[in-house]
């Protein structure tokens, strides 16, 4: 049997555990903020601090099973059609708790938009949450997504106000698996895998692609995926 | 309404083994604004729930520990009508798997979500549901109702409002159009769907078009592509294989299904159909595996799965063990008291005795069968009937297997495709002069009967067009044909010689048990407007 099966399966029981985790850890916020506090205490900063930890396990292990099928030809590749408006609310939704503690403002760009697109709806929501998590950890300020239509593409922008990507993660693009930089705590997974999951959309020839860069809309990084 | 207030007055099931999860869960639906919410913590305590409750949502985890998952507990509560057309059944789950996209949309959950939850996401799931099965309720009941001309009607409707569920709706709409025969509509339909994206039910649905108009090799074509595109969409292998299976490429057809299975291992109708293929180009060995399997798989199912135990006893009379044959019939009727499988466990069981040498009671038992599946009481559907005439030809049983191939025909004698496969089945057993003989004969019957009733008519013999009518229609209960003769000569006697409660009841059923044959037959609904109009008439 190969280790990276152990690695699966590892991770499905992990997932399960760290899913009850985040439960509870919800279930603590809720009381804590039913206990009626104009300002959140304490005790709820740091609830929220531990809830995002977890989110951040929870997506890496998400990603770490997807890719492990991907490449087994097992994941379950299932384009739908995505009504766009429905999927901005859905992704924001899992970071909006952390963005209003951390003080920030999330924003959506949405207009003139198309109302829907085809694409594995959950394999781009890993991919933009893991995403806006990113941003709401660095920005200062603001996080937008923004979704609009280029050249008969879809393109999902992440951007923030923070400091950007390092220099060595826009030089080498996606890190290859050899370069994974322990020390920046920077796996490059979520990029592998981003790259991954657009690469899987193809239209008429076409296929998906993912793009990283500083100084966008807002100044800081700027993360974009694209799908035809 | 608020939002909340569609939520509020909702009932709700929550199943999920592990008790940490459930008490959060619980939480987190009464967060949401939940007020009614049960919770079970296996499958069977949630069968007991749904058995004395009506539920409007159900969220329940995929995985239940030993037992049934929630898959099968989904499939039960539907097949049983332990939940409505219109309630919501959600289903959780720590990933998505294949087993899970492979399902039909028929037996899908109404979606899938995926842990963790958070109180958000469940709520904005829980109310786009709740929308969204309201505007689809409508159609859902009346295809249920098997009223497809409402349905249909109620899809344009939807369709016009500019419904946020249009992709549904549309794929309802395309299938119904394919039920009530509008091929041309279906085909415009999915080809418009196509234009729109690489859709794997629009590909899927346009090759059964495709094969019904019978251009088979374009169907052919596009579905070899759906299963390249979509490796995880098994309903297309499933029509890929039907197609090879009806163009006798078995080889094939075993090579298609071993794919699919190897996808989605844990489907008990796929495993038997594997076995089914398998068997048909002599690997018994593989074709035992997949029926045990297929029969471990249903154990907690409670949709009847007779195949696998008749292959399984089969394997086990031609490999000289009819003993063990034995066992697994009596398995099966153990498991599944329907007519249909107690019938067919005999027809398996007269191979089990011929391979025993018992000749005699071989014999026996086959003219028992005979005689039960043509009984005017209670009378097998004819597929049955066919079936079980094969394997009595297989066991060398030519005379009740002939008589009940004659009595198929008489019930079907319109029907080529049917009567070409019993003219085979004759011929598989080298008897195909005989047999073409005595399926002629039967076909006569069928016509004859017809013609002397339109003859006695004609004549102006009302009395006897009836009666002899009424004779063809005991000697062929299932001949839609002579059903709606029957009827139409009998509300001619009506309308000319005074109405009577008797006759009008036997028409009733005849036009009832027409339309359960054949759903789509104009005529009988023209009947029962006739029969209709008659009693308005004389109130």
């Amino acid at each position: 049997m190969n280790i990276s099966t152990f690695v699966a399966a590892a991770a499905h029981d992990m997932k399960n555990s760290v899913s009850v985790i985040a439960a509870y850890l919800e279930d603590a916020l809720a009381q804590l903020a039913q206990a009626g506090d104009a300002q959140p205490s304490q005790a709820a900063l740091s609830t929220y601090q531990a809830l995002y930890e977890t989110q951040r396990v929870n997506g890496n292990l998400v990603q770490l099973m997807a890719i492990f099928k991907l490449q087994e030809g097992m994941y379950p590749f299932e384009p739908t059609e995505v009504a766009l408006d429905e999927f901005a609310d859905e992704v924001l939704d899992r970071v909006r708790q952390l963005a209003k503690l951390k003080g920030l403002a999330l924003v959506c760009e949405q207009q003139d938009g198309p109302p829907t697109w085809f694409f594995d709806h959950d394999l781009i929501t890993s991919v933009v949450v893991q995403s806006l998590f990113n941003s709401v950890r660095y920005a200062r300020s603001k996080v937008q997504l923004s979704l609009r239509a280029r050249d008969a593409h879809l393109e999902i922008e992440v951007a923030d106000d923070g400091p950007g990507f390092p220099d060595f993660m826009l030089e080498q693009g996606f890190p290859s698996r050899q370069g994974i930089d322990l020390r920046t705590g920077s796996t490059g997974l979520g990029l592998f895998f981003s790259r991954m999951a657009a690469g899987l959309h193809e239209r008429a020839g076409v296929r998906g692609s993912t793009g990283l860069s500083n100084g966008g809309a807002l100044g800081g990084g700027r993360f974009v995926i694209t799908l035809p | 309404m608020s939002t909340i207030d569609l939520l509020r007055q909702r009932r709700f099931l929550l199943v999920e083994d592990f008790e940490a999860m459930r008490t959060v869960l619980k939480g987190l639906m009464l967060r949401c604004g939940a007020e009614r919410v049960d919770t079970a913590a296996d499958g069977r305590e949630a069968v007991r729930l749904m058995r004395s409750n009506s539920y409007d949502i159900v969220m329940c985890d995929y995985n239940l520990g030993a037992g049934k998952n929630g898959q099968q507990l989904l499939e039960e509560a539907r097949l049983n009508g332990w939940i409505g057309p219109a309630a919501v059944w959600l289903m959780i789950t720590a990933e998505k798997t294949s087993d899970m996209v492979s399902v039909a949309a028929e037996e899908a959950p109404d979606d899938y979500l995926l842990k963790p939850i958070t109180e958000g996401l469940l709520q904005a799931r829980l109310l786009k549901l709740v929308e969204r099965k309201m505007s689809l309720g409508g159609i859902a009941a009346a295809m249920k109702a098997r009223d497809w001309p409402r349905a249909l009607k109620l899809c344009e409707e939807q369709l016009a409002a500019g419904t946020k569920s249009a992709a549904e709706v549309l794929r309802l709409q395309s299938q119904l159009y394919q039920r009530v025969g509008e091929w041309d509509k279906a085909r415009a339909l999915y080809e418009a769907v196509l234009q729109r994206g690489p859709i794997a039910w629009a590909k899927l649905g346009l090759a059964q078009v495709l094969l019904h108009q019978g251009d088979q090799a374009a169907a052919r074509t596009l579905l070899v592509d759906t299963v390249r595109d979509h490796p995880q969409y098994l309903e297309a292998y499933d029509c890929l294989a039907n197609m090879l299976a009806e163009q006798g490429q078995h080889q094939q057809e075993l090579a298609v299904l071993e794919r699919a299975a190897a996808i989605s291992p844990n489907s008990a109708a796929r495993q038997s159909a594997l076995g089914a293929a398998a068997m048909k180009v002599g690997q018994a060995d593989a074709a035992a595996r997949a029926f045990t399997r297929s029969i471990k798989l249903a154990e907690h199912s409670s949709v009847e799965h007779v195949d696998p135990f008749l292959g399984m006893a089969r394997i086990h009379s031609e490999a000289g063990a009819p003993g063990e044959a034995h066992k697994v019939l009596a398995e099966l009727t153990k498991r599944h008291d329907s007519p249909k499988a107690q019938a067919l466990a005999k027809a398996e069981s007269v191979r089990a005795l011929q391979a025993a040498g018992d000749t005699a009671g071989a014999a026996k038992l086959a003219s028992e069968l005979a005689a039960m599946a043509q009984d005017e009481g209670n009378p097998l559907p004819s597929a049955i009937a066919m079936r079980i005439a094969e394997t009595l030809f297989e066991a060398r049983q030519v005379e009740g297997a002939t008589s009940l191939m004659q009595y198929v025909t008489r019930n079907n004698h319109d029907d080529e495709a049917l009567l070409k496969r019993a003219q085979q089945a004759f011929d598989k057993a080298g008897v195909g002069a005989a047999g073409s003989q005595a399926l002629a004969a039967a076909r006569r019957q069928a016509t004859s009967a017809m013609t002397e009733g339109v003859r006695l008519m004609a004549a102006g013999d009302l009395g006897a067009a009836l009666a002899s009518i009424r004779a063809a229609r005991l000697a062929m209960p299932q001949n839609t044909r002579v059903l709606l003769n029957f009827a139409a000569i009998a509300l001619t006697c009506l309308e000319r010689q005074g109405r009577s409660d008797e006759l009008e009841a036997e028409v009733r059923t005849a036009i009832a048990t027409a339309r359960g044959l054949r759903p789509n037959d104009g005529r009988a609904e023209e009947l029962a407007g006739k029969l209709a109009t008659l009693g308005a008439k004389s109130t």
